[in-house]
């Protein structure tokens, strides 16, 4: 079914935090550890969520500060400094998430963590981009850790190191197996049960439900729209090999995002109601057989709405 | 207040632990309790709040009365506190009210600051009362102990000092709420609680035009008396050290002092910016023995305006 489009408003893409199932895995796995203060390492594929899990998990977490002086951060979250640096880089990272300090040396800010993280009531950390993590952050890691492990403190904290992973290689595992002293302190740290854990992604099945979550979101613009019926075809074209090279037979949130927001996109501009299996085919082809084209930009960009005047 | 999310902006952009201004605190003590809550080294805050170019120094000596080295935007934002409850904390409106200047300077208020301050308060709230910066206070009004300014060591006390946590002693530590409590001279405590209600009176009532009526009511009690029992007042033009000029025009602790010397009240000094020509004798005993006497009715009704002030301020 076809709309008179020049009337439309313009397309509007909800970026809502959905709760997938591999956001209720990846989620769970996260509480488990805060529940129990264990360690793990958490592998999942880039693009799943992973990110977006932490920042939900941590909305989730009840921090606040009030005017009382209380401050309650019972899980703190961050994202391994990039361009490796030395324990600072972590140190600056993790204080980061208090809020604003004033400058101090770096043995006093060290000192302040400990102390801070105690009166905060920390339970455990969560380090996404873990697998940019080096020697000296994991050192710092376990000193901190350790710290507030013993007396007066006596504070056991969880660890999350969340890493993106390729294939059957779950960074960070190599290393703990290492046989320096550090490792095997870390590794004996590390959670009985679940030490290295990998979050697969979507089955068909919950392709789904996220495609039948698109319909109700998406539903203000697309009155007709019916995405649920064309799971398999997307299952397929997501689990080629161009996306899925792995060959693990599951789907990414990102891929899955994309493709339907790109087909929306450009059904919602011709006038559409509905999706249909062709313009859902052609973003996949974009996505997978046409991913390298080269576009050649040519055309000059629409005329602005607002009219331009002369200023003096 | 209400408690900040960790998904509010706001959190990126305030202390890990916040701290609100207490009533009457003085901005020493919010930025010390500041330090204190998250475990920071005596003056950090300061350090994290001070204008640019600013001396942390600074804030031991005068300009701790009136901090114009502080950005106080900052500590409120840094806080999340409305900017006007920090203002609060220091005597800035009122000066300015007062003076009829936003260029202010601490020697406004005194030509020096010595730091003492009372352990019971510290004890009760580690609070720092604004009123301890007030010069001629050595009491606290509260407490009605004598105000403390050096350790049991011998040490001076230092508001801010890099090596010392927060509320003890830069020497040997000892935390400020052990120091003794001693009582006021009640002679004393009296004599100061006149001089508090000139302040108030001032803080409360205080414009440029009442401030020159003093002077001149000041000067004319003096020449009345004919005895010089304060210093005159000086009106010279002098330069801050940041090379603005500033006009003296007479600190309002050297006011306040002189009132007190002249047994002059701040009734003396309503009826005195009053229409009525001014009498040495006191005005309240004044009294005539025509029926219409027109400055009696004046009077009458000026001290019914000043009755009103009086129960407005008591209710407050």
């Amino acid at each position: 079914m076809m709309t008179n489009f020049d009337a439309r408003p313009p397309f509007v893409v909800h970026d809502y935090f959905l709760e997938t199932a591999f956001e209720l895995r990846f989620q769970g796995l996260l509480r488990s550890a805060w529940q129990d203060r264990t360690w793990h390492v958490i592998a999942a594929l880039p693009g799943s969520g992973k990110s977006l899990g932490i920042a939900d998990f941590l909305q989730q977490s009840s921090s606040y500060k009030n005017a009382r002086g209380t401050t309650h951060i019972p899980v703190l979250a961050i994202r391994a400094p990039k361009n490796g640096g030395k324990d600072l880089a972590l140190g600056m990272a993790i204080s980061a998430e208090f809020g604003i300090l004033p400058t101090m040396p770096w043995y006093v800010r060290r000192s302040w963590l400990i102390q801070a993280m105690a009166d905060v009531q920390t339970e455990c950390i969560i380090i996404d981009d873990a697998q940019d993590l080096n020697l000296a952050h994991l050192a710092f890691l376990k000193e901190v850790t350790d710290n507030l492990a013993a007396p007066p403190h006596a504070r056991q904290i969880g660890l999350c190191l969340v890493t993106a992973h390729s294939g059957k290689i779950i960074p960070l595992k190599e290393i703990f197996s290492q046989p320096d002293i550090l490792w095997r302190q870390f590794r004996r740290r590390l959670d009985t049960e679940r030490p290295f854990c990998v979050v697969q992604g979507h089955t068909e099945e919950e392709v789904r439900s996220i495609l039948i979550a698109f319909e109700d979101i998406y539903r203000s613009q697309f009155p007709d729209l019916q995405l649920g019926r064309w799971t398999k075809p997307i299952f397929t074209w997501l689990t080629h090999a161009t996306l899925d090279p792995d060959g693990s037979k599951r789907v990414t949130m990102d891929h899955l995002t994309r493709l339907v927001t790109s087909a929306l996109r450009q059904s919602y501009e011709q006038g559409a109601t509905d999706v249909t299996a062709q313009a859902l085919q052609a973003t996949a082809e974009l996505m997978t057989l046409r991913r390298d084209e080269i576009i050649a930009i040519e055309s000059l960009p629409t005329s602005l709405p607002i009219s331009v005047q002369e200023v003096s | 207040m209400h408690d900040i999310h960790i998904s509010e902006p706001a959190w990126r952009t305030t202390f890990p632990h916040l701290v609100a201004p207490l009533p009457n605190e003085w901005i020493a003590g919010v930025l010390l309790r500041c330090d204190e809550r998250n475990f920071w080294g005596s003056g950090t805050t300061l350090g994290h709040v001070l204008r640019p170019g600013s001396k942390r120094s600074a804030m031991n000596e005068l300009s701790t009365i009136v901090p114009t080295v502080i950005d106080l935007e900052a500590l409120a934002q840094a806080l999340s506190v409305p900017v006007s409850r920090i203002v609060a904390t220091t005597y800035l409106a009122e000066l300015a009210r007062l003076y009829g200047s936003e260029h202010l300077h601490a020697k406004l208020l005194s030509s020096s600051f010595t730091f003492h301050m009372c352990p019971a308060c510290i004890v009760e709230e580690r609070r720092l009362s604004r009123l301890l910066t007030l010069p001629h206070i050595t009491h606290c009004p509260e407490h009605h102990l004598s105000l403390v300014s050096s350790c049991q060591c011998g040490a001076v006390l230092r508001l801010f000092h890099r090596q010392a946590r927060p509320f003890t002693c830069y020497k040997c530590g000892l935390d400020w709420k052990h120091l003794p409590q001693r009582k006021m001279d009640p002679a004393r405590m009296e004599t100061e609680q006149q001089i508090l209600s000139s302040y108030d009176f001032f803080w409360t009532h205080g414009t440029p035009e009442l401030l020159a009526s003093t002077l001149r009511l000041i000067y004319d009690s003096v020449v009345e008396k004919g005895e010089i029992r304060v210093a005159l007042p000086n009106e010279d033009a002098q330069a801050a050290s940041d090379g603005r000029s500033y006009h003296i025009s007479t600190s309002l602790g050297y006011l306040v002092q002189a009132l007190w010397q002249l047994d002059l009240s701040p009734r003396d000094v309503m009826v005195y910016a009053g229409p009525l020509p001014w009498r040495s004798i006191k005005w309240m005993t004044f009294q005539c023995s025509e029926p219409n006497c027109p400055y009696v009715g004046m009077i009458r009704n000026r001290t019914r305006l000043l009755d009103h002030t009086e129960d407005q301020q008591q209710g407050t």
